[in-house]
């Protein structure tokens, strides 16, 4: 098995993109055996789908995503005990089925806490505030929100909702929050929006300029129906929240952890626990800049075969070194859902 | 016509008074389909779109008089048809509607929900006819209408409709079928199909370079047409006869190579063409070895232990090919199912598979067509008469 203690003491970007590729199918390729041997389904596919010759980590064989709505994957025999996460599914109707054993849990959390405290430039923080309210962890710690939450959570000596039960503001801590020095406030890009921002204008609240981190991910898809981008959302977020050290993520339930963040230049980099790959129509490997389907690996996925995926995401390698922000290897840019064309066919459609 | 809540009760009314039956194949419905054909071939606009070609063509005067031929009794139409037509073929409308009309009834078309320019370019060529004096009585049987998913206008038009033409699948199908309709109502139910290929290997040997390249074009306009999302669309191809490895490869090649300068792909159809292989392999796990040298056709090839496989649960769609070598074309009878529509056929008499299809005792297949003839439009569709299924026989002791 992959001998993560070694990884979790590396550099989290700090491999230049020949470096990584070499490390990363080193890793990538130990567990791809080991889910080839505990997984059934996995060996069928593998057997079957993808050539024997595997020299590069585009090689290896993954699942479409849709494979973690429709099957219970599993790589751990039957009889342990495991947890099933849901996906927030909110623009489909199935959910994804992750089954999370106590050691891929530990994994994940250990590697979102990496990947923060790199940009924190600390361990921990005094405080977390969380944008959603307490009963979303309660009621769904099984789901993708929940799960990011319990992985913040460590984060920070202590932590707050900044939600009711109804999700309104709780006006009593954004008055506190003020005074905060060393916090940082999380939560889902479009309930931020939603249930943060708009209340705050609405309720005409300004929080003043402070030295706070916002971390937020979970897909724009919401956002860019009434054209909210990237910028006008930061804009906002720095006039009514008063942060300007804003992160963006992008990352999947089926690989929680092993997030790719946005860096100060806008573009995501995959940490040494990820990879990305982009795929055009022929499902060749895209050339710089070229539009194509998403493609993100990771190293922490152990108790089902989540570590190598094709979304139904589109974005673009930018390249494969040298983004201005100072972190190593490949760094690429999110487009967005690949739209629906006209699916044709007689059925299913009045 | 759009229609709402408000103006139901009022279009139902006014479609009430104009149903009235009439003759099977008048004449003045045969000019009138004579001058949209005219006008759909004789358009620039048209060309751009191959199906609306497709039908100007199958709606000219010398086909229709063909099909009339087949019934040379006086027949009378049932009154009105109600036809609900599936959001993604185009032009499917045309041909329902064409055969309301032919068999003597007043129509109720509902549109596609999605905006097809071609259905615009339709809609806007009979609007223009039905606006001639010389057809103006037309407009009474013609009523082309849109309306949002509604389970409530659904309701009240059906119980109204002395037919229902139900296209659209399984599960428009269970919906329309439990709503309350005339005790008479006649409904024609056109549910999930799927259709295959098959190639008599001892004949497409022999053939030259010329000749192959034929074959490979009909086969691509049968499967690729639809993007293989059409119940006609074959979704495998048996290869019947002792075939040789290297004349299946050489077709494959032939259609790859074609394919290629369409250049229809784009991710979107790439995405779900991956989801659903990996749907296929998971849930026959074993059974099939996938050959994908190339991207455009990936072919399933039935283990050779394996048999009895029935076919009809596999995905297939943007190139993605069943490939099953059988020695006659009886053993077919093991892998499809009687939701198996259309063979379409190379290298054999359509007569002498129908034979063995009776002989057999098949429970699927309802068309045998040559190849490149899938999507040809019929009176007899999916085993039924249509003319004679929307109209009615006086008998006469």
């Amino acid at each position: 098995m992959i001998n993560y203690n070694k990884i979790f003491k590396e550099e989290l970007y700090n491999l230049n993109s020949i470096e990584k590729e070499k490390f990363f199918f080193k890793h990538l390729s130990i567990l791809n055996n080991y889910h080839y041997r505990n997984c059934s389904e996995f060996k069928s596919l593998a057997d079957t789908f993808f050539k024997k010759k595997k020299i590069h980590t585009s090689d290896l064989p993954f699942f479409h995503i849709k494979m973690f709505k429709e099957n219970v994957l599993k790589s751990i025999p039957k009889t342990i005990g495991t947890k099933t996460y849901k996906s927030s599914g909110t623009s489909s109707k199935l959910h994804s089925k992750i089954n999370i054993d106590r050691k891929t849990s530990l994994l994940q959390s250990k590697c979102l806490t990496k990947i923060i405290q790199n940009i924190i430039n600390k361990k921990k923080l005094k405080k977390l505030y969380i944008v959603d309210n307490q009963k979303t962890l309660i009621d769904n710690q099984f789901s993708a929100r929940g799960a990011a939450i319990n992985g913040f959570r460590h984060l920070a000596n202590s932590y707050e909702f900044l939600l009711d039960e109804n999700n309104n503001i709780k006006t009593k801590i954004i008055k506190k929050l003020k005074f905060e020095k060393d916090f940082m406030i999380f939560g889902f890009t479009s309930i931020i929006w939603e249930f943060f921002i708009k209340k705050l204008i609405k309720k005409n609240l300004v929080i003043s300029k402070n030295n706070g981190f916002l971390f937020h991910g979970g897909g724009w898809k919401k956002l860019e129906n009434i054209s909210i981008t990237r910028k006008k959302y930061n804009k906002y977020v720095n006039k009514f929240i008063g942060i300007n050290k804003i992160y963006n993520y992008y990352g999947m339930i089926e690989q929680t952890g092993s997030i790719f963040i946005e860096c100060e230049k806008s573009y995501f980099h995959p940490s040494i626990f990820s990879d990305i790959n982009i795929r055009d129509k022929n499902l060749n490997i895209c050339s710089l800049n070229e539009t194509g389907i998403i493609q993100v690996s990771s190293l922490l996925p152990v108790s089902y075969p989540g570590h190598n995926i094709l979304t139904e995401d589109m974005g673009r390698m930018i390249n494969t070194d040298g983004c201005k922000c100072g972190r190593q290897g490949k760094f690429f840019e999110i487009i967005g859902r690949i739209p629906k064309t006209e699916i044709r066919g007689c059925s299913d459609v009045y | 016509m759009y229609i709402n809540e408000h103006n139901l009760n009022k279009i139902i009314k006014n479609i009430n008074l104009s149903n009235k039956p009439f003759n099977i194949f008048e004449d003045q419905i045969l000019k009138f389909f004579e001058t949209i054909s005219k006008i759909i071939l004789s358009e620039k606009r048209s060309r751009k779109f191959p199906d609306l070609v497709a039908f100007g063509f199958w709606c000219r005067r010398k086909n229709l008089a063909n099909i009339k031929k087949n019934y040379p009794q006086k027949q009378t139409g049932r009154g009105l048809v109600f036809h609900i037509c599936p959001s993604n073929i185009p032009l499917n409308f045309a041909f329902s509607l064409a055969f309301g009309l032919l068999s003597g009834n007043c129509n109720l078309v509902r549109l596609p929900s999605i905006e097809f320019e071609q259905v615009k370019l339709l809609c806007n060529i009979i609007n223009k006819i039905t606006n001639k004096k010389k057809f103006k009585h037309l407009k009474k049987k013609i009523f082309l209408i849109s309306y949002n998913r509604s389970e409530e206008i659904s309701k009240i038009l059906s119980i109204n409709s002395d037919a229902r033409m139900i296209w659209g699948g399984d599960e428009t199908i269970k919906m329309f079928k439990s709503f309350e309709t005339k005790p008479r109502c006649v409904d024609l139910t056109f549910s999930n199909r799927f259709s295959v290929s098959l190639i008599n290997y001892q004949v497409y040997s022999k053939l030259n370079s010329l000749e192959r390249k034929i074959v490979t074009n009909n086969f691509i306009k049968d499967c690729f047409t639809m993007d293989q999302q059409g119940c006609s669309s074959p979704k495998a191809v048996f290869w019947i006869g002792n075939n040789i490895k290297k004349n299946k490869e050489r077709f494959w090649s032939d259609v790859n190579k074609n394919l290629y300068k369409k250049n229809d792909f784009n991710l979107a159809k790439t995405n779900k063409k991956i989801y659903e292989i990996h749907k296929n392999i998971l849930s026959s796990p074993n059974n099939f070895k996938v050959n994908n040298s190339n991207f455009q056709t990936i072919r399933l090839n039935l283990l050779k232990n394996k048999k009895d496989i029935n076919i009809e649960g596999f995905q297939s769609g943007y190139g993605t090919f069943v490939e099953i070598d059988i020695k006659n074309i009886k053993d077919l009878k093991k892998y499809i199912s009687e939701k198996c529509q259309t063979i379409t056929q190379f290298g054999f008499d359509s007569d002498a598979i129908k034979q063995i299809i009776i002989k057999e005792k098949f429970r699927g297949v309802d068309r045998i067509v040559k190849m490149g003839m899938a999507f040809e439009m019929s009176n007899i569709w999916d085993g039924y008469d249509i003319i004679n299924s929307l109209s009615r026989k006086i008998t006469l002791i």
